[in-house]
């Protein structure tokens, strides 16, 4: 079984908030780069697909190769069997915000896939968009917000989605398919420090976007170019007064404050 | 551009969820017309929001599915993109949820066209449009400037303030039976995981929230009986979810819900963004936690430094009603 898993590098929000530079992607800092917190989800739903019927994953990431170096060896140091470097050098950005995205992510040169797999979204920009994106440029099937797997003896999946307020479960057949996991759906495994050296050590493969196969550049590039980030900053807070009550020298604290949430209509 | 018409679809045919898109439309594009195009299976719910919506919108479409009685997203992703193949770089709107975002996506792919998710105030700007978006989760505010020579597809947060609907529209209601096929897996079921007849963190007035505070699954457990007195629904931060004291439908936050009721508690959770990006539509927010500075306190109208623990107890043992 063939199991390609997207993954991004993004800024860890930590960092990004103190240094909009880094948030903009204008300086590259490789500490400050983590792998997106919503794909150690999908990379253990590829890791599980394969331990149940053996087969190989390939994790494919875009971006900037200082950005995929890094993330990339952080997965095969998991167990994903190989690393796809794609650089979009080509594009000034090539953002969520636009399907370029999906476009380009479906041409990874990875022969015979059976699952595509993607977190449920990425921690820089929210969007929740990449797996459609793909699913609609391979033309297969999509199942996302994909919180329980159970994997039958006939190599089928029985996928449960949960959204906001309903569930759909069913048994999907059909091959190629692409896949977008919950960040509540497994608990990802931890790297051993061998496997850690190991990955320091690994080759990864390495495509520019002009490379990859069947590709219209400039069809891509107009259609990226539609949609751009023009401002990127912290948002204004409105400062709260709080109405501060202190159990550790007050023990009437919670009446009080009950009192006051009655008085103000509140409770 | 096609775009003298704003389309704003919608997957249920609840009336508030129409009006909350039409409040969008309203405040941001009023020289535009507005075409509703639902997707609704039930009869009732059809007539229903084809008498509450008359002269309200331009057009109604309802977009009929035969062989798909509840909403497949992968099915009315299908049906939408066919729906707008026709037509000429559509601007199209739907309300932000984690459903809506999914059906969205697959329209903007299905026809090439840019997309948005959970965005707020939408102005045009020449052949442009901007929209503003939660970045990190919150920590940061972007603005997208989007194309308007390209299909735009948006979902969008509903106002803080209500608008005025117009009144004087003439509405053409048209029914359009989709030619997609549906193909669902054999034994697809589709479940409801949340009752409007129950007390639920998506109508509850008032949410009483346990985080790593609480300590242990008794601590997390001591919510229900104060929620009960309460009338409260119990919700969770994640380490609660992820050390299995609840649910993971408890969960609010980036990855759990957004709730909005009347009040809500927060019983020993420090208020990182990922959490309070759920809680930001809550008219009031009151914390309880042992660190005074604890960043939930920054949000917070009230709150009490202390054991939160302790001051569960007193409050249930108070008997404190709502
Ligand atoms: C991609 C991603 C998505 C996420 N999505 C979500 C999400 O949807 N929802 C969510 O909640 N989190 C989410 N998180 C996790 C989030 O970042 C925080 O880790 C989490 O919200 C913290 O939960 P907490 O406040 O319960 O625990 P902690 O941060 O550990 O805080 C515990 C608090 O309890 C206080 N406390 C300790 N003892 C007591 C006591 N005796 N009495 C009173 N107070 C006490 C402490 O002072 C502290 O403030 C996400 C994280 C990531 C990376």
């Amino acid at each position: 079984m063939n199991i390609v898993v997207y993954i991004k590098a993004v800024v860890d929000p930590d960092k990004a908030k103190n240094d909009l530079d880094l948030a903009k992607g204008t300086k590259e800092d490789k500490l400050a780069l983590i792998i997106n917190p919503y794909d150690k989800q999908a990379i253990e739903a590829a890791l599980q697909l394969k331990e149940k019927y053996t087969g190989k994953v390939t994790a494919v990431s875009l971006g900037s190769d200082l950005a995929t170096d890094k993330i990339l060896r952080d997965a095969l140091s998991l167990g994903v069997d190989e690393g796809i470097q794609i650089s979009n050098d080509d594009f000034e950005s090539l953002s969520s915000y636009s399907p370029a995205l999906g476009t380009v992510l479906a041409k990874a040169p990875v022969d015979d896939v059976d699952y595509y797999i993607t977190g449920r979204e990425a921690g820089d920009d929210n969007q929740s968009i990449t797996g459609a994106s793909i699913a609609a440029a391979l033309d297969v099937d999509f199942v996302d917000n994909v919180d329980e797997v159970e994997y039958n003896d006939d190599e089928t999946l029985t996928l449960t989605s949960r959204w906001d307020k309903s569930e759909l479960k069913g048994t999907y057949k059909q091959k190629p398919l692409v896949l977008s996991i919950k960040d509540t759906a497994n608990t990802p495994r931890l790297p051993s420090f061998k496997a850690k050296m190991q990955a320091k050590k690994a080759t990864l493969k390495h495509f520019k976007v002009s490379d990859l196969p069947d590709i219209d550049v400039a069809r891509i590039k107009a259609i990226a170019d539609r949609a751009t980030t023009i401002n990127l900053a912290k948002p204004e807070v409105a400062s709260k007064e709080t109405v501060l009550f202190n159990l550790n020298d007050d023990e009437n604290a919670v009446s009080e404050l009950v009192a006051d949430l009655k008085k103000h209509s509140i409770l | 551009m096609g775009q003298d018409t704003i389309y704003l679809v919608t997957t249920t045919g609840d009336t508030a969820d129409v009006e909350a898109l039409q409040a969008v439309a309203q405040a941001n594009f009023p020289e535009k017309q507005t075409r509703l195009v639902v997707f609704e299976s039930n009869a009732d719910k059809v007539e229903n929001l084809k008498t509450k919506t008359a002269n309200t919108v331009d057009a109604i479409d309802f977009l009929a599915i035969s062989g798909l009685d509840y909403p497949d997203p992968n099915v009315l992703g299908k049906a939408f993109v066919a729906y707008f193949k026709n037509v000429d770089t559509p601007l199209i709107l739907l309300n932000s949820s984690r459903f809506n975002n999914a059906v969205a996506a697959r329209i903007a792919a299905g026809l090439t066209a840019s997309i948005v998710t959970d965005i707020e105030q939408p102005t045009i700007d020449g052949t442009n449009l901007i929209v503003s978006k939660k970045g990190y989760s919150g920590e940061l505010k972007r603005q997208v400037q989007l194309d308007m020579n390209g299909g735009i597809v948006l979902t969008v947060n509903p106002l803080k303030d209500p608008v005025k609907l117009p009144t004087d529209k003439d509405t053409v209601v048209q029914n359009i039976a989709s030619e997609v096929v549906v193909t669902l897996p054999e034994d697809a079921t589709y479940t409801l995981t949340t009752n409007d007849q129950d007390l639920n963190l998506d109508n509850a007035e008032v949410v009483v929230a346990g985080g790593r505070g609480l300590k242990s699954e008794a601590g997390f457990k001591e919510l229900y009986q104060l929620g009960k007195i309460m009338n409260a629904a119990v919700g969770a931060s994640r380490p609660v979810v992820d050390s299995g004291w609840a649910d993971s439908s408890l969960m609010i936050g980036q990855s759990g819900k957004s709730i909005s009721p009347k009040v809500y508690f927060a019983f020993g959770i420090s208020g990182t963004v990922q959490h309070t990006i759920g809680i930001e539509n809550a008219k009031c927010i009151v914390a309880i936690n042992s660190d005074k500075d604890a960043p939930i306190f920054k949000l917070a109208d009230y709150g009490i430094i202390g054991d939160a623990k302790a001051v569960i107890q007193q409050l249930v043992t108070s008997k404190v009603s709502n």
